[in-house]
């Protein structure tokens, strides 16, 4: 089995609607990017309407509009199930390009939003 | 040498009226080879009385200049959103230059406490393959 690592990217949110764009460069010593899962330090409902663009190695993964609602689950998923594997793209330094959009229901402002990038066949 | 990469495409429809009927035709992309699924999803938070509602209105979508029907099903809302968001399976080829055609049709249940209609925006995610030239990958 390759050996996997977990990248943690944080965006912090100052206020309700911001607009974050992000970059974060991949680990140079692993092959691939293969997973990501979002969490926010609220309530569930802080996700709506909050929105992911999303750009690895310069491919695109996820649109404009893409709600990262799609990238969260709750507690009652196991840890190794929560990511969303549909992606693999080139690591080794690569560049992570975002745009992450606040959809204005999160309670307290500001909060710290966390992306993980799941890595692995290290080099 | 090329290989298919996951493209998402999102169709946004806003229902702001009950019962509404909204048609759809969204030109998908050239390079779309494959719809595998479909996920639908409700933008907002809506203060329903209810944690979930099954049914709130009815999707049809035709690929392929409407030689196939490949969904006829219903969206639901839910209030809790901590299961992981799987899409619905599709597995439909897509010819090159043909749009996707279909309707939207509200049931009027997305009613808050009071038993008046909140207007709310179905957000249809396709998973779709693109054909990439990039024999590096």
């Amino acid at each position: 089995m390759s050996e996997i690592k977990y990248q943690l990217v944080k965006i912090k949110v100052e206020e309700s609607g911001s607009i974050i764009k992000f970059t974060a460069d991949t680990d140079k010593k692993f092959k691939s990017i293969k997973g990501v899962f979002a969490s926010l330090p609220d309530t569930e409902i802080a996700l709506l309407g909050t929105t992911l663009e999303l750009r690895i190695a310069d491919n695109e993964i996820f649109p404009e509009e893409f709600e990262i609602k799609m990238l969260s689950c709750g507690q009652n998923v196991a840890p190794n199930d929560r990511f969303y594997t549909q992606i693999d793209e080139e690591a080794q330094g690569s560049r992570i390009e975002g745009r992450y959009t606040d959809g204005g229901n999160a309670r307290i402002y500001p909060y710290v939003a966390k992306l993980y990038f799941l890595h692995n066949q290290r080099i | 040498m090329s290989k298919a990469s996951i493209k998402w495409k999102i169709i946004s429809i806003e229902i702001s009226e009950e019962n509404q009927i909204i048609p759809i035709d969204f030109k998908l992309a050239n390079d779309i080879v494959k719809c595998n699924g479909v996920y639908l999803s409700v933008r907002e938070f809506i203060n329903t009385p209810q944690n979930s509602i099954p049914q709130i209105g009815e999707l049809s979508l035709m690929f392929n200049a409407k030689s196939r029907h490949p969904l006829h099903f219903t969206a639901a809302y839910s209030k809790e959103l901590s299961d992981k968001k799987e899409t619905l399976k599709l597995n439909c080829d897509i010819e090159a230059n043909t749009n996707i055609a279909g309707f939207y049709i509200d049931y009027a249940q997305m009613k808050n406490e009071a038993r008046i209609f909140q207007p709310y925006t179905l957000s249809i995610y396709l998973q779709c393959y693109s054909k990439e030239k990039n024999p590096t990958k």
